[in-house]
């Protein structure tokens, strides 16, 4: 007898890692890059200096896990949202694609340009 | 064959306003945090489009820059961060909900319980910082 089990779960894991990361990592990363360097209140370490940063294999596999599980984590909730207040519950396997889609797409994307960087 | 016409019960059909959340302040809060997913979701774009950016040269990194600059931008990225913040908060004090948190006998408080994992976000902050602006 088939026992029916709910995907849910893993959905969840990842949800929930990403939740992890992007609640510890990311505030630091939106406030320097999004406020406090262009806003002059803290110093620009400039072009060659990040490029710098970006070029470490370290900061490559950070920025890689960071993205994709911010992807994912923002796709899970953002299906439910979407669900619950726009009252699409009833397709909510059409916004699962979307979102999930979306999420692959980034993560895909965060992959190329992290191994192309000179 | 009888007819049970009569007394039909009708069906219970409950009909929730698409508006619901502004109802009660908790359900405000509830869909704020889940909100929080898209502007989790537009920086992380925002970063790709700094590593595109960043390798595409000087020029284009500049150009990068002087959007960022943008009044307009720098109003979004303080909005980011105040939903950023708000799910990294709800997230936090999730911890007393999920854990048991009995030490001798004793309840411990859900700020106690709580309290380690701003201690972490506080050090991974300074971390992070201190890659970006290159002290590290």
């Amino acid at each position: 007898m088939a026992v029916h089990r709910s995907n849910r779960p893993l959905g969840w894991l990842v949800f929930g890692t990403g939740g992890f990361l992007v609640a510890f990592l990311l505030p630091a990363q939106i406030f320097l890059y999004g406020i406090a360097i262009p806003l002059g209140l803290v110093p620009d370490p400039g072009y060659q200096s990040t490029l710098d940063l970006l070029r470490q294999p370290l900061t490559r596999v950070y920025l890689f896990v960071v993205l994709a599980f911010a992807f994912f984590h923002a796709a899970y909730r953002m299906k439910d949202t979407l669900a619950d207040m726009l009252d699409m519950r009833k397709i909510d396997i059409v916004l699962a694609y979307l979102c999930y889609g979306g999420a692959i797409a980034g993560t895909i994307a965060a992959l190329w340009l992290l191994w192309w960087v000179p | 064959m009888p007819q049970y016409s009569q007394f039909q019960p009708k069906p219970y059909r409950p009909r929730m306003s698409a508006f619901w959340y502004f109802d009660r302040w908790p359900f405000l809060l509830f869909v704020l945090r889940e909100l929080s997913s898209f502007f989790v979701a537009y920086f992380a774009v925002l970063i790709l489009v700094q590593i595109y950016a960043l390798s595409a040269g000087p020029t284009a990194y500049a150009g990068f820059q002087a959007c960022l600059r943008n009044p307009l931008m720098i109003i979004l990225n303080a909005v980011t961060l105040l939903f950023v913040l708000l799910h990294a908060v709800t997230w936090f004090n999730l911890v007393p909900r999920v854990m048991v948190r009995e030490v001798t006998g004793r309840q411990l408080s859900d700020f106690l319980v709580a309290s380690p994992n701003y201690f972490v976000f506080i050090g991974a902050s300074a971390i992070v910082a201190l890659f970006i602006l290159r002290i590290l």
